[in-house]
């Protein structure tokens, strides 16, 4: 697996009053072709993470190295080759669409003959093709993200940086934005998203990392990080069935080896917790027990639960 | 390592990519065409008012007629020059920052000094422009009103002041530049940038002549003569006390450049400068220190 960006031990400390420690050691690997997710609350060092990685910020100490230029030496070179939609992104209003992107191009490198025409397929790509005339100043929140994501677009990008793309955004924009991003994967790129917004994106991301207070708390794919947190915090199963029958189930479910909590939920809901997949044992019992089950489920941890565990150092 | 669809331009090109777009927002920015309306408006009234003293001036004490118009002239670029200047450059960088533009543009394969570069081109471009086209569309109006022939001295004259013009309006816009990209806030650039042009207008010249007036005493009006022991005096203290003024050093230039004692008094730039070196290395010297520190802070400044 090749890597496109490489973090080693990056710490980032602002020269305030009192100093503040954006990133404290952060090592990550973002694989080529992947949709990198870096989930944390406001605050947590994200966006600095990102500053580094354009070169708009030199770090403190350690290394970083995107589409293998360093960070410090070749900040140009990447700058060439990864697209940004940095936070808080603006747009010269008394433009328009057209002329913001041609500006934007020219400085890219596109060559003026070429950079019209790039605009405009850009803009098509995101779903402003009707909009190109028009003035900036006139745009709304979800037309300036759809702009802002045209600009990165722009040089065509090996690399893609979203910073809280999905704030201020409607549902059916963060749709939009998600399909989206399934599209430019399919062509190739890499995408590096950062979101205090886990339920957003989290169902994109093929990997993640979780920040905390300028650390990386947990990183890795969805499925490592639930089989890490299942193994920590045990498996949950919630099972449906008639409110008549839970009594005796919660006796029988105690006698079962690994279980180490059962409890009723709601009318008819009992929810179970094994140290170990217990999923095959449970099943087994309930249809030797003859029991009117509506439903056996085996629940998956949301981001959100996830997030929460990792963070409480339950990844340490 | 994969190549990209884009090419890389040389520094020359991105600098000039940034300072046509400056130079186009400018052109068409309200705020020019306002300045350009109070220059004018300004100018009229300082060639009535100034017309009006002189006609009450006896005869052989009045200024030439050309001297006349140069000082309608003088003085009005004098006061609209440094907001010329102040007026693009307080936001220069600042309004980039507070739109999130400059982020932006700065996650483009451009270093920081281009975008400097970019902006002082454009900003000495559209001073320079407005400030030749105003000084010699409305002093050759007014000559032209009060049917007075031109020569050549006239108009190396109109010329060389419209240079000291443009040098003493770049510094204030270096000045300004400077305090964008240092400060957050345009608004707090612009009362910075406004609070230096009251001092050395306004502050400078009312400390000096009170310094000068505490030490030397307070002047005979009735008998006055610039060449008397006394104006000498009150003439160097006055040097020693605004010799960080660009304003002073500005009108030091200026005074003599626009001065025409009689048709026959040709300029000699030369004579001109070797008398005032202090004053041209100032004017020259104030925008390029301030410049540098504008892209010193600028590129070493952290943009989160």
């Amino acid at each position: 697996m090749s890597f496109v960006i490489e973090c080693e031990n990056l710490v980032k400390i602002f020269r305030s009053n009192p100093p503040v420690t954006a990133l404290d050691n952060v090592s990550i690997r973002v694989p080529r072709g992947s949709v990198y997710g870096l989930f944390g609350p406001n605050g947590a060092g994200k966006s600095t993470l990102i500053s580094v990685l354009m070169g708009l910020t030199l770090p403190t100490k350690g290394r970083a190295r995107v589409l293998e230029y360093d960070v410090i030496r070749d900040s140009f070179e990447i700058r060439r080759r990864v697209g940004l939609l940095p936070e808080g992104f603006g747009f010269y209003d008394n433009m328009t669409a057209l002329e913001n992107l041609k500006y934007f191009g020219l400085l890219d490198g596109i060559p003026s003959e070429r950079v019209k025409q790039r605009a405009e397929e850009v803009l098509e790509e995101v779903g402003l093709a009707d909009r190109v005339n028009a003035k900036v100043s006139t745009f709304s929140r979800g037309m300036r993200q759809r702009l802002g994501i045209a600009q990165a677009l722009l040089k065509n990008p090996e690399i893609l940086i979203f910073d809280e793309p999905t704030v201020g955004i409607d549902p059916d924009g963060v749709m939009e934005f998600r399909s989206f991003i399934r599209e430019v994967v399919k062509k190739g790129k890499t995408v590096f998203l950062s979101t205090h917004l886990l339920r957003d994106l989290g169902m994109v991301c093929t990997h993640t990392a979780m920040v905390r207070k300028g650390r990386v708390v947990a990183q890795g794919s969805m499925e490592e990080l639930t089989q890490k947190m299942k193994s920590s915090r045990g498996y949950s199963y919630e099972i449906h069935l008639k409110p008549g029958d839970v009594e005796r189930l919660l006796q029988e479910v105690r006698t079962l080896p690994g279980v180490v909590e059962v409890r009723v939920e709601g009318e008819g809901r009992v929810s179970v917790v094994g140290r170990e997949d217990i999923g095959k044992e449970l099943f087994r019992m309930l249809s030797r027990g003859q029991y009117s089950v509506e439903a056996m489920v085996s629940l998956k941890p949301e981001w959100e639960d996830l997030y929460r565990f990792y963070s409480e150092g339950g990844g340490l | 390592m994969t190549e990209t669809a884009t090419g890389k331009l040389p520094t020359v090109k991105r600098t000039l990519i940034i300072a046509r777009k400056e130079f186009s927002d400018a052109v068409v920015s309200k705020r020019l065409w306002l300045l350009i309306a109070i220059f004018l408006l300004y100018y009229m009234a300082m060639v009535f008012s100034l017309s009006f003293s002189y006609s009450m001036m006896p005869e052989e004490s009045r200024p030439t007629r050309i001297t006349q118009v140069f000082m309608g002239a003088s003085s009005s670029v004098s006061l609209i020059a440094p907001f010329l200047g102040i007026a693009f450059g307080y936001d220069a960088v600042s309004r980039e920052r507070e739109s999130g533009t400059l982020r932006v543009l700065l996650s483009r394969p451009v270093y920081r000094e281009d975008v400097v570069n970019g902006k002082i081109i454009s900003s000495i471009a559209v001073i320079g422009v407005t400030l030749f086209t105003t000084t010699f569309l409305t002093a050759s109006a007014t000559m032209f009103l009060h049917g007075i022939t031109v020569d050549l001295d006239d108009f190396s004259r109109l010329t060389l002041f419209s240079m000291f013009s443009l040098m003493f309006a770049f510094t204030y816009f270096s000045i300004s530049l400077f305090l964008s990209t240092f400060l957050n806030k345009s608004s707090h650039s612009l009362i910075a940038s406004i609070a230096i042009w009251a001092f050395f207008t306004i502050i400078m010249p009312i400390v000096s002549m009170m310094i000068a007036f505490m030490m030397l005493g307070t002047p005979s009006f009735t008998s006055f003569n610039p060449e008397s022991d006394y104006w000498k005096k009150y003439a160097e203290l006055n040097y020693m006390t605004q010799v960080f003024s660009i304003n002073y050093h500005h009108s030091r230039l200026t005074g003599p450049v626009l001065s025409k004692a009689s048709k026959q008094d040709v300029l000699d730039p030369f004579k001109l400068f070797s008398q005032n070196p202090i004053s041209l290395i100032a004017l020259i010297l104030y925008p390029i220190v301030f410049v540098m520190l504008s892209y010193i802070v600028f590129t070493r400044r952290e943009e989160k």
